[in-house]
């Protein structure tokens, strides 16, 4: 009905929080991050149409954009790449593998029925929404915001068995 | 002890290897009001925003603020019918705001144009003694008469009928009731005759209304049947008998 417009509207519901709160974690702006996400958006509107991962491809914009931002504060080269690095990379206790294997599960398609479930499970999970407020992002009551998350960490953890990881306490 | 469940084991698995990243408290809140806000601004920038969608687009976005699952369409749905509704309830309101505010006699009378080439209006004829009335007509009134229309006669036939009508009407008025008759139809008529003859069928079908110059109100209308011109006189008669009982 609404074509392109409707299909952003839909993508920008759900991809909004997690792009807003990402851009913040490195700008620690608010009216930085707000102008930065409008910059993305408005790019992600005029090439909706050809882009076929939309994560990886809002991945690549915030990057691509965060990039500009720390050259415009003069920030110098190296910085810029710690600072767009993860990182965790470099400091994670002692649990590399541990990360590598968790990272591969909460990105394996399988374990998400869509991407707003997908996201759902990032708010809660990694940015620390609670049910309420991921799901009013996503238009889920808490109940239901609370179920999916649910579903979506049993799952994790029948991917972590198959992997050989029955307990994952044991490993903490 | 009791066993953490799996949700926390995540947890605590992702804030171990660093794959957590807590969002404060105000930026939540300022992602929560600022989300359709920015949404508008992005359109805007990019030339896709139109006041349609960006009213859709705030039902969309304020259903999903309280956990609704919603469609863009869905939306779309919500909004077309939130209009209609609306559009219902001031239509509904101006009405009934008429209604309150005009006197009701005023309302209840329909008003129809007269045109050339407006289509005979149909009253029963039973209708038409309720509008009669038998006080004299006011005094002061001059009633033009037009050359009646006609359909499958000839002028002949038409101008007949017209003088007929006339010379009836001008044999029941005189003096004394103060209204005269124009034939010429003159400009000055605070009244005009109007009719048309139809042959059916062999036979003639007279129609005459009386319309009010001033507001084109219709204020007498009645139709006769004669089965040739022969009986005109008696049918002219009759019509002129019901228009000096009109109330004028």
């Amino acid at each position: 009905m609404f074509g392109k417009k409707g299909n952003f509207a839909e993508d920008y519901n759900i991809y909004y929080p997690v792009v807003f709160s990402t851009v913040y974690s490195k700008t620690g702006s608010i009216d930085d991050t707000e102008d930065l996400c409008q910059v993305i958006f408005m790019t992600y509107y005029q090439k909706i149409d050809t882009v076929e991962d939309k994560k990886k491809w809002l991945n690549g914009a915030i990057r691509l954009e965060l990039f500009n931002y720390f050259r415009r504060k003069k920030y110098d080269q190296e910085d810029i790449d710690t600072l767009l690095d993860d990182e965790n990379l470099t400091h994670i206790n002692g649990f590399r593998d541990l990360r590598i294997i968790l990272e591969e599960a909460i990105n394996s398609r399988e374990i998400y029925d869509d991407e707003s479930e997908r996201v759902l499970f990032e708010l809660i999970a990694v940015k620390r929404f609670t049910y309420e407020e991921a799901g009013s992002q996503l238009g889920y009551s808490r109940r239901q915001a609370r179920y999916r998350y649910n579903r979506v960490n049993e799952k994790i953890m029948d991917y972590l068995a198959r992997k050989g990881i029955r307990n994952l306490e044991d490993l903490l | 002890m009791k066993e953490k469940d799996p949700v926390d084991r995540v947890k605590e698995a992702l804030d171990r290897t660093g794959l957590s990243l807590p969002v404060p408290d105000d930026v939540k809140k300022h992602i929560r009001r600022s989300k359709a806000g920015n949404f508008r601004k992005v359109l805007k920038k990019t030339g896709g925003y139109s006041i349609i969608f960006g009213s859709i687009s705030y039902i969309f976005f304020t259903l999903k603020k309280y956990g609704l699952s919603v469609t863009i369409i869905k939306s779309a749905v919500i909004w077309g019918i939130s209009l209609i509704l609306s559009v219902a309830a001031v239509t509904a309101g101006i009405y009934f705001s008429a209604r309150y505010f005009i006197p009701s006699g005023t309302v209840n009378r329909t008003m129809v144009p007269v045109e050339s080439g407006l289509k005979e209006m149909e009253i029963p004829e039973k209708e038409a003694p309720a509008r009669r009335s038998t006080a004299a007509p006011s005094s002061g009134k001059l009633i033009g008469i037009n050359t009646f229309k006609g359909a499958d006669v000839s002028r002949e036939e038409k101008r007949a009928v017209t003088d007929a009508v006339t010379a009836s009407l001008k044999q029941y008025l005189d003096d004394t009731t103060g209204i005269t008759v124009n034939r010429s139809g003159s400009r000055r008529a605070g009244l005009v005759l109007l009719g048309s003859v139809e042959r059916n069928n062999g036979s003639y079908i007279i129609n005459a209304r009386l319309v009010r110059v001033s507001d084109a109100k219709i204020i007498m209308y009645t139709q006769e049947k004669i089965e040739s011109l022969d009986s005109i006189e008696s049918a002219s008669e009759r019509i002129a008998l019901r228009i000096i009982s009109t109330d004028f």
